[in-house]
């Protein structure tokens, strides 16, 4: 994004020269990254920002293009969670970070591909099928935000909003090689995003970059009347510097290099770990006991809100509808039945499951009350560190053919996301290395509530200290 | 085994689901898969421990209650599968 807005400075190209071009590169591209590609109104918007850039507009999102994850409502431009059920949805509204990115001169190149509704962790679970990895199209992206990941990577867009509800955005940042942050629960308005876990869900920026995703944050973030969830007073001061190390201290939590961490990560993710005590900061052993129970805690919690959620799609007022229903219990069930796919439908069936009578004891507020447990472990480690490292994911990408039946063993991958998002705190993978295939591995940081700024700059930092982000696919 | 072929029938019931024969024995085997695991949580002592719903800001959100131009009625109705005379149209509900 900063590279493509110095090149408009530079007279090196133009917004139309820029946009006219990615949509070439698209048309001919086999990453599936792409749901909707909204040409026409890109090329106007590119126009604009022509006419814009000449009259002296300074501002480094003008007709830069940002591509935009399919479960963000885009006014006039069908947004369809990749879901049968939402097909034919085409929002009367922009969520409010599509407005701000608008409202910036942002380019909306292109509505990305994800699991149905950002259910999955790979992008398979799609009613256009998979996206691929730039750096390997026989792999998944990762997912949910996989279309995103893979546009970002593939420069079919200078910069992508994701959502990150137990790890959507850091994951397939992770497995594509690029930085996605999953910003404070709160700091980012959910209006307009399609709700899957409305007690975890963030929007959240991805780029080939820690410095491009703070712009991209930075336009993004702030409180927003029309969702009641997002924090209202000041939010942490954004620079583009890099954060000076010299006394941060690190947390390393040993439960984030247990059993079923690859070899290949593991290294890398200490290899960076070093990077930054060479940078300055101080390494410190921290506790996190309650890890390993944050996957069973989320697909409770995370299906239990998804349930609900969920139960909007009957065929009445927008959406699919059956026409087999004669009465109108049938019409909601078949509806239901035709639009989803089998993950939906999982946890679907598990939400409602941990909800009905006779089980909520034992697993929502049980799980619930878990939460609680981990919120405080996270208090307690962040008396002792600023921030928090580890990997963002237990492997690298595999095979789309590798792909495992059995939904708990995917599930488990989540393990080193989930933390963060139960605890509502800001999240970001960057590159670290390649494991001995060639694929990226992916670092997570975590920080405190809204110290995105002590994210994003050690971030910048690391980045400026290695060169695994400019590697390209 | 927690949940049965019985169990499956009820909460799909509940969540308006209509289920494929071939469906409801792989409900049976991943759900329960899932369940098994998630009953590591029974091990741990929560007794008195608050619920942690949400890590937002605990201060409630109000608006002043003005009327504000939102979706015209063309808008809101756009979407829809069908509708009459300014109504969605569902199938009958009475007989």
């Amino acid at each position: 994004m900063l590279e493509t807005a110095r090149r408009y400075r530079r007279g090196e190209t133009t917004p139309t020269r820029e946009i006219e071009a990615l949509l070439e590169k698209i048309r001919t591209d086999d990453h599936n990254a792409f749901i909707t590609v909204n040409a026409e109104e890109a090329l106007e918007q590119a126009a604009r920002a022509d006419r814009d850039l000449n009259e002296g507009n300074e501002d480094i999102l003008l007709g830069v293009p940002i591509a935009i994850k399919d479960n963000i409502c885009t006014r006039g431009l069908p947004t369809t969670c990749a879901s049968r059920i939402l097909s034919n949805f085409t929002p009367a509204y922009d969520a409010t970070v599509v407005r701000g990115l608008r409202n910036r001169g942002a380019v909306i190149i292109g509505k990305t591909n994800l699991d149905e509704f950002a259910m999955g962790s790979t992008t398979t679970s799609s009613s256009i099928g998979p996206s691929r990895n730039p750096w390997d199209r026989t792999k998944t992206p990762g997912g949910s935000s996989g279309g995103s990941a893979a546009a970002v990577a593939s420069r079919l867009c200078a910069g992508a909003l994701g959502s990150d509800t137990g790890g959507s955005v850091r994951q397939p940042a992770s497995f594509c090689g690029i930085t996605g942050l999953k910003p404070t629960y709160g700091s980012v308005s959910r209006y307009g995003l399609v709700a899957f876990a409305s007690s975890l869900d963030q929007v959240g920026p991805m780029g080939r970059s820690a410095r491009d995703v703070s712009v991209l944050f930075d336009a993004i973030r702030g409180h927003d009347p029309r969702d009641s969830t997002s924090v209202q007073g000041t939010h942490s001061l954004l620079t583009l510097d890099g954060l000076d190390m010299h006394g941060i201290r690190v947390g390393v939590p040993k439960a984030f290099f247990a059993q079923g961490l690859s070899e290949d990560v593991e290294g890398a993710v200490n290899s960076a770990i070093s990077v930054m005590r060479e940078l300055g900061a101080d390494i410190v052993p921290v506790d996190l006991t309650t890890l390993t129970y944050g996957v069973a805690v989320y697909y409770i919690i995370a299906c239990a809100e998804a349930s609900s959620n969920l139960a909007r799609y009957d065929g009445v007022r927008y959406g699919l509808r059956s026409s087999d229903a004669t009465e109108l219990v049938e019409l909601y069930s078949r509806t239901r039945a035709e639009g989803f796919n089998a993950e939906v439908k999982r946890r679907i069936m598990l939400g409602t499951y941990v909800l009905s009578a006779g089980y909520y004891e034992a697993y929502y507020l049980k799980a619930s009350q878990v939460r609680t447990l981990m919120v405080q472990d996270f208090q307690q480690a962040f008396t002792r560190c600023d921030l928090i490292a580890g990997p963002t994911a237990p492997v690298t990408a595999f095979g789309l053919d590798e792909m495992l039946d059995d939904p708990l063993s995917i599930y488990l991958l989540d393990i080193y996301t989930i933390p963060a998002s139960l605890a509502g705190l800001p999240a970001m993978s960057i590159p670290c290395g390649f494991d001995r295939g060639g694929l990226p591995i992916g670092l997570q940081l975590i920080a405190p509530s809204f110290r995105e700024d002590v994210l994003l700059g050690a971030g910048i930092a690391f980045q400026d200290a290695t060169t695994f982000h400019e590697v390209m696919p | 085994m927690k949940i049965t072929e019985a169990d499956v029938r009820h909460v799909a019931g509940l969540a308006r689901l209509t289920l494929g024969e071939a469906e409801i024995p792989r409900f049976i085997r991943e759900l329960n898969s899932i369940l098994d695991h998630m009953d590591m949580l029974s091990a741990l002592d929560t007794q008195g421990l608050e619920s942690t719903v949400h890590t937002g800001s605990i201060t409630n959100s109000l608006r002043d209650d003005e009327a504000r131009i939102s979706q015209s009625r063309e808008q809101a109705m756009a979407n829809a599968p069908e509708f009459m005379n300014g109504v969605f149209v569902v199938p009958k509900v009475l007989e």
